[in-house]
């Protein structure tokens, strides 16, 4: 029972903190967020874990997560209020080569994210070519080029 | 219905709901730092806020300790004892030893001797002398902890303590 409690405790703690501190966080991993990914699965891995080595310790850790994400998956689909609470809403960044300064500024967006979500993606060269721009809930920036239909 | 704010563009934005999120968000992040100072100066051990004495010279011993401690997390009792005679007598509530496992006591006490409610250490000691005792914590219960520490016959001098998970 507790190492159960203290895995749902673990799941939920992180679910929270990521979604409170914005949605850029674990979008693309640039060096620094892997090596925070690296800690904070040690971190994670230690309170789950402590001094219990047994097999069945970590099978009900692995076992517990697991459900615990498919639960939320299946309540996801169901519930689209559970939905927008836990993934969030997309955000249009750029119309047709102007880019929507409160949009940006609000969610710590910079030009120089954009551009290289349009170089990356579209092979895009300027603003003026995005026709649209949007920051999805995952995280990432998709970019629709101008002459698309 | 309201004009499609970008033509051509089939997607889900909700600004209002947008809005919200991050006005959440400012108010989560006044919060989580402000958490982040007041552990940072002891809220869950380890700083000012965590640290404090007990003791008087009436109970001839003197206890630094720590308010609150983790689950699992070593944890020491450092006390100062009077002796006045060759052995000296260190009581220790059962009750609390129960919740927070001993690990070690420093120096080896030369005799441990159970009684009802309280676990008696004897040691051999120089008279006069004041006497450096520490004791190893190992917390398995989660929760309030509370505690005594005695010379002897003399008063006992009570301490509280809250293990976090």
């Amino acid at each position: 029972m507790d190492l159960f409690a203290r895995t749902f405790a673990i799941y939920l703690f992180l679910l929270v903190l990521f979604r409170l501190t914005g949605k850029r966080t674990l979008s693309e991993l640039s060096t620094f967020d892997f090596i925070l990914l690296l800690i904070i699965s040690e971190a994670t891995q230690n309170a789950l874990i402590g001094e219990d080595r047994s097999l069945t310790a970590a099978a009900v850790v692995i076992l517990t997560l697991v459900l615990l994400d498919l639960g939320l998956s299946f309540v996801k689909k169901r519930s689209k209020t559970v939905e927008t609470l836990t993934e969030g809403v997309p955000l249009v960044l750029v119309d047709h080569g102007r880019p929507i300064e409160e949009h940006l500024k609000k969610s710590h967006v910079t030009y120089g994210d954009i551009l290289q979500s349009a170089r990356q993606s579209q092979g895009l060269e300027r603003m003026s070519q995005i026709k649209y721009a949007v920051l999805e809930s995952s995280g990432g920036i998709s970019v629709i080029p101008m002459d698309s239909p | 219905m309201p004009a499609p704010r970008y033509p051509g563009l089939e997607i889900d934005e909700k600004l209002s709901l947008q809005r919200r999120e991050w006005r959440v968000q400012r108010v989560a992040w006044v919060f989580l730092y402000a958490l982040l100072a007041a552990i940072a100066f002891g809220l869950v051990g380890g700083g000012p806020l965590s640290k404090a004495d007990a003791g008087s010279g009436q109970a001839g011993l003197r206890m630094e300790y720590e308010r609150f401690l983790r689950y699992q997390a070593p944890n020491t009792l450092r006390l100062t004892l009077q002796s006045e005679a060759p052995t000296l007598e260190l009581r220790l509530d059962s009750a609390y030893v129960q919740d927070v496992e001993l690990r070690t006591i420093s120096p080896r006490p030369q005799r441990v001797v159970a009684h009802d409610g309280f676990l008696s250490f004897e040691f051999l000691a120089q008279s006069g002398a004041n006497i450096p005792v520490s004791i190893e914590l190992h917390p398995e219960q989660i929760g309030p902890a509370a505690g005594w520490v005695a010379v002897g016959d003399k008063p006992k001098v009570h301490f509280r303590q809250f293990v976090y998970p």
